[in-house]
């Protein structure tokens, strides 16, 4: 009989600028190069209407800071009376809290001649979060084995509870005269906030598992599982997930052992199903949501009904099939393959419904998806005398199609359609410029003040109307990646180490929009590579005709602006140096090792310049990649 | 035997995880009551009831945070929105059938009629526990409400869904029902509710009165042309009393103006709860604005000379100094150029470097931005009404409150019905002529035309009602569309003025044509206009596909 006692406390802390971080990289996109960012003199220029992300990202635009606090625990008691029974019992807590200051403070900006502008926000703003949350997981089991000569049973019986219960409060202040003291008690009282809430969610589960094995050369596994969810109404909390395996090592066999060259030969298969409920806490229910209005200067307490319920919603599920290889050849080659099908049904979505119902979607058992994918991998050992070497290829594939959405077809720039994978992209087709006026009173009406040089759109229906709409947009890309790959190379002689990862993606489409990519777009700013835009000397140009407010046409949805996202990174490379033992002795250190690092120096794409392939789609926003350099001393004693 | 109490031990603690928590997975909000057992009493049916208008105030989105019906002016000709809001679009003719504005106005205003859907649908359990009368009055203002949103979506869309009842997702497949038909809903409704509705609140205007009810029959009639039934219906509101004109035309819509009696209903704001960012919007860019949206030449234009005749027409319209002498409204809704706009100097010339703060004590020179920024007005007014200093510090949370009904415009649907119907009398004269006096204006001489009348009231209606969301149905309805919303938008040049008046149609819609130097104005935007298309909003793809027994209006 054993007890074993784990305790963990984990603290994290994040900062971030106190406007947030995608708002500097929004105004960096946005703001011409041309305007100041800080004068001489200290003092901050106008930005985007006083949003200036120099001084957003720098000490006086404040900060966000998130402090992680978790303690963990794990208990269990494990109970062995025989070499074939086991018992055990297990609990684990989870006590998180999570603490978010957010400061943002004011900042003047001001013209030239020192006089001010704006002030961004007009009064410092420090809103305190407190998320305090509780996880617990219960488990427990039984688990008997049982040995005949080569022949291996092992049967087990468990169950499991969990349960979530989460409050959060929020309190908010502005106007801090004092900016060094960001406590709530140093803002002003008569714009303050609170706000709280709390959500608690269980799943209670019972399972079974049967493994056997005969000597290790067939192996069998049989799984099944009860789950109950909180998430469902009376009478739809309840799902039954079962699953197989089954493996052959070939190699085993006795018709294998002339077989010298192979060291080892696995196959695998298997069939499961699998549950998801992860999906808002009270779905089924419905009720009215609390908030506030005014009459003249008294504020009132309101109810109302926002969202549709769905009382008949019940587990989502996955069924897998898997077939498998694992293969060793000639000592130093191993290879492993997979491929498999995966259906997952009654998907939990939030499905458009018609806006005249007044409320908002109610989440539905409604759509099917297939993934059916492969996985292979191959990696090598070598050693030429003091020469070590290793190199290790894995490429992987996914086809995801929608098989049924009840027949809805949503529409926006990423769309889920039956027919066609999850988050493609939907867009007029492009055609091309525009060249002459001619072209344009002959080609089918599109929208806005059109010229030469306005990009061209496909009419796909000719038959039904003469008006590019609605109806002219297709499916034109799929943002799903298609053939990912990395390569591990490394090399080892004498004291000198390498190690290089690359990473790939085969096939993929991208897609930036807005401030991002488009010249001007309301009212912002033009990068160097606009400067190739459509003029009658330069029909081919890279960009449509610049246009300042009127843009409708060429901002449009449009395969125009879609490119492709395929791409080869060198992640990271890394040169080592493990300095002499006969040197470090004589100073008391075990080992020493020098190191030169870079993180993704280079990249093949044919992406847009200037934004990161791996986020692909969006207006640029997002924290892009950077290249690091790193140089290090590894030092043991 | 320790060996078997141990194992019978970890059975029993299994059997306990798994069965008795049966309880376990029984989870109810925490925070939000359930919608079976509402309206049990007097507090959940106030809290119902200002559910309803909270939606229609916070917010029907057709611009972010703009109030809706002020922003609604920007798919009209007098004003004109500089970024690229999908408002805008729906302005200047590039919207697609997507488009974001639109989409929200169908949405939001059904939730509005959702939440009176609810509310009538379940409210009778409060029966016995709620004083009657007051029961009746609370049912009586959700009837306003669903139909005072009925009333907008046909404006926007022509025939919509009519739908007076919760429905479940398989009920919502459900045809338009015709135009004329739901404003006779409307109006046999406001027949219906308006005697449980008081006739005034004590400290808002926030609620339905009986007052609101006449002006929603009478406002629905007139857009359908029943012109005796607006006439009528006008004249029974007007008769009930309370509600007077305010006796300054320009302080009405700032907060001075927030409890005068001329409100008959209006969207309630107050910091902390519910706040819109009109100041940040209009401001120029020395008061911390954006410029955003502002007036055009055309609506400028429109302001009569200050001896009632219109600029092409008065002796006293100075071409040199077209802002003098003209009808006192147009400084009340319209910041010009030499005025002093929220405490600055407000210039636009760019030869004027420096312009006077006057916020600071004394006074002091600073660069004028409203002529060098980029960003500045394009076209070289901005706008005054609505706007208050009292919002500088604030200028992302306004909370002025904002008229949607208010008694000026009784008058003006009461005499353009008359008109219309041609049984011109003196009723008519005295309703435009109150108006024109606490304008300052001088009234309209007995002895008019059907014609001329009507086009006086047009005229009265573009310029007392600006920026309070009426042009849009106002030029539909008068099918001008095609012709102001066509064409060049003009904004007036940053240091010239044109050289003489524009004419004007019977709609004082001005032609610039034969103006010398007409080549000044700047072309803020072209716009177009289809008449077969452009007199509705589309109706969005998604609803199209989601109730299929919907169809889109023509052309979209």
């Amino acid at each position: 009989m054993s007890f074993q006692a784990d305790v963990q406390l984990v603290k994290g802390i994040t900062t971030e600028p106190g406007s947030g971080l995608s708002s500097v990289f929004l105004q960096m996109n946005r703001i011409p190069a041309i305007q100041p960012g800080i004068y001489s003199d200290g003092l901050v220029g106008e930005g985007w209407n006083g949003e200036n992300p120099i001084a957003f990202s720098g000490p006086m635009g404040g900060s966000q800071i998130e402090e992680n606090l978790k303690l963990l625990g794990r208990f269990v008691l494990k109970y062995e009376p025989t070499d074939w029974l086991s018992a055990e019992v297990l609990a684990q807590p989870r006590y998180e809290e999570l603490y978010n200051d957010n400061f943002n403070r004011a900042i003047q900006s001001y013209q030239k001649d020192g006089s001010l502008l704006f002030t961004r926000p007009e009064r410092s703003t420090l809103a305190n979060r407190s998320i305090r949350s509780q996880y617990n997981n219960y488990y427990g089991y039984l688990s008997a084995s049982k040995n005949l000569n080569d022949h291996h049973g092992k049967i087990l019986l468990g169950s499991s509870l969990e349960t979530y219960k989460v409050r959060s409060f929020r309190a908010y202040r502005d106007g801090f005269t004092f900016p060094d003291y960001r406590v709530l008690d140093a803002g002003l009282q008569d714009n303050d906030a609170a706000e709280g809430n709390a959500s608690e969610w269980a799943l209670q589960s019972l399972f079974g598992r049967i493994n056997y094995d005969f000597d290790s050369k067939y192996l069998l596994e049989v799984n099944a599982r009860y789950d109950g969810s909180s998430r469902f109404a009376k009478g739809h909390k309840y799902g039954f997930f079962p699953s197989l395996s089954a493996g052959w090592r070939v190699s085993s066999e006795n018709f294998m052992e002339d077989v010298k060259f192979i060291n080892n030969l696995m196959l695998r298969a298997s069939w499961g199903r699998l549950g998801n409920q992860n999906i808002g806490t009270y779905p089924f229910a419905s009720t009215l949501s609390l908030g506030s209005y005014s009459l003249g200067t008294q504020i009132v307490s309101i109810a109302a009904l926002n969202e549709m319920n769905n009382e008949l919603i019940s587990w989502e599920t996955s069924e897998m099939t898997n077939i498998g290889m694992d293969m060793i050849l000639l000592d130093n080659i191993t290879l492993g393959f997979d491929w498999y099908n995966k259906i997952t049904s009654d998907i939990l979505l939030k499905l458009d419904i018609p806006g005249s119902i007044g409320l908002s979607a109610p989440y539905q058992n409604a759509g099917k998806v297939q993934n059916k994918g492969w996985d292979a991998s191959i990696s090598y050992k070598g050693k030429a005398t003091q020469f070590k070497y290793g190199v290790t290829f894995n490429i992987s594939d996914v086809k995801n199609e929608v098989l049924d959405l009840r027949g809805v077809s949503q529409t926006g720039l990423l769309v889920s359609r039956e027919g066609y994978p999850i988050n493609s992209i939907y867009a007029l087709e492009s055609d091309g410029y525009f060249q002459s006026a001619d072209e344009i009173s002959g080609h089918a009406s599109q929208v806005g003040v059109l010229a030469p040089g306005d990009i061209k759109y496909i009419n796909q229906n000719p038959d039904v109307d003469n008006i590019i709409n609605a109806n002219d947009y297709k499916i034109v890309g799929s943002t799903i990646p298609r053939f990912t790959y990395g390569l591990n190379l490394n090399a080892e002689y004498k004291s000198f180490n390498f190690n290089a990862f690359l990473q790939g993606v085969g096939k993929a489409d991208g897609y930036l929009y807005g401030r991002a990519i488009q010249p001007f777009f309301s009212g912002a700013s033009a990068y160097e590579q606009h400067k190739d835009y459509w003029t009658a000397d330069n029909p081919n140009a890279a960009f449509p005709r610049l246009t300042w407010g009127d843009a409708g046409n060429n901002y449009q949805q449009s395969n125009f602006w879609m490119k492709d996202a395929s791409y080869l990174r060198l992640k990271n490379i890394q040169v080592g140096y493990n300095i002499p033992s006969s040197l470090l002795n004589k100073v008391k250190i075990e080992s020493a090792r020098l190191y030169i690092n870079g993180q993704n120096l280079l990249t093949l794409d044919k992406f847009w310049d200037g934004f990161d392939v791996e986020t692909p789609v969006g207006t640029g926003t997002n924290y892009p990649m950077v290249k690091t350099y790193s140089v290090g001393l590894d030092i043991r004693f | 035997m320790k060996n078997k109490f141990l194992i019978i031990l970890t059975s029993a603690f299994l059997v306990l995880l798994s069965s008795s928590c049966e309880d376990m997975l029984d989870k109810l909000p925490l925070d939000s009551p359930s919608s079976a057992s509402f309206y049990n009493n007097k507090t959940e049916v106030d809290m119902g009831i200002l559910g309803c208008y909270s939606r229609l105030a916070n917010r029907i989105s057709l611009k972010g945070e703009m109030p809706w019906i002020v922003t609604l002016d920007c798919t009209s000709d007098i004003n004109w929105n500089r970024d690229a809001s999908p408002i805008g679009s729906l302005g200047n003719g590039t919207a697609t059938s997507d488009n974001a504005t639109a989409k929200n106005a169908w949405v939001d205003f059904y939730a509005v009629i959702a939440r009176t859907n609810f509310l009538l649908d379940n409210i009778e359990s409060a029966t016995g526990n709620v004083d009657e009368t007051y029961l009746k009055q609370v049912k009586a203002e959700a009837r306003f409400l669903r139909a005072y949103s009925y009333f907008y979506l046909t404006g926007f869309f022509g025939d919509v869904p009519l739908i007076t009842k919760s429905i479940t997702l398989s009920e919502a497949t459900m045809a338009r029902t015709a135009k004329k038909e739901i404003i006779n809903w409307i109006i046999s409704e406001m027949d219906e509710v308006a005697g449980d509705l008081p006739l005034s609140y004590s400290g808002h205007s926030g609620r339905a009165t009986n007052v609101a009810a006449y002006f929603l029959k009478a406002y629905a009639a007139l857009v359908d042309e029943r012109w005796a039934v607006a006439a009528e219906a006008s004249k029974k509101a007007m008769d009930l009393g309370y509600y007077q004109l305010h006796p300054n035309y320009g302080e009405l819509f700032t907060y001075s103006g927030e409890y005068s009696k001329e409100r008959i209903f209006s969207m309630q704001y107050l910091r902390g709860v519910n706040t819109h960012i009109i100041f940040r919007q209009f401001a120029s860019r020395l008061a911390a604005g954006v410029s955003n949206e502002v007036p055009t030449q055309a609506f400028v234009d429109s302001y009569e000379s200050i001896d009632g005749l219109t600029i092409d027409k008065s002796p006293l319209y100075n071409p040199k100094k077209p802002y003098e002498n003209r009808d006192p409204r147009l400084h009340m809704t319209v910041a010009v150029p030499g005025t002093k706009y929220l405490g600055f100097q407000f210039e636009t010339n760019p030869d004027s470097l420096k312009v006077w703060n006057y916020n600071v004590s004394p006074a002091v020179r600073v660069n004028n931005t409203d002529a060098t920024n980029t960003y500045a007005t394009f076209t070289s007014y901005l706008w005054r009404k609505w706007m208050d200093t009292k919002d500088a510090g604030f200028t992302t949370s306004n909370e002025g409150d904002i008229i949607l009904m208010r008694y000026a415009e009784l008058l003006l649907i009461y005499a353009e019905a008359k008109i219309e119907a041609n049984s011109i009398d003196a009723t008519v004269y005295e309703a435009i002529n109150k108006i024109r006096t606490r304008a300052g204006m001088p009234s309209v001489t007995t002895g008019k035309t059907q014609a001329e009348l009507r086009s006086i009231v047009r005229r009265e209606r573009k310029v007392e009602l600006a920026m309070e969301g009426r042009r849009l149905f106002d030029i539909r309805r008068w099918k001008i569309a095609d012709k102001v919303m066509n064409g060049p938008r003009y904004g007036n040049s940053k240091k010239a003025f044109l050289a003489s008046a524009p004419t004007f149609d019977e709609n004082t819609s001005p032609d610039y044509s034969n103006i010398s130097n007409v080549s000044i104005l700047r072309t803020i935007e072209t716009m177009v206009f289809d008449p077969n298309k452009h007199y509705l909003w589309p109706i969005n793809p998604v609803e199209l596909q989601t109730n299929t027994a919907l169809t889109q209006n023509p052309n979209w």
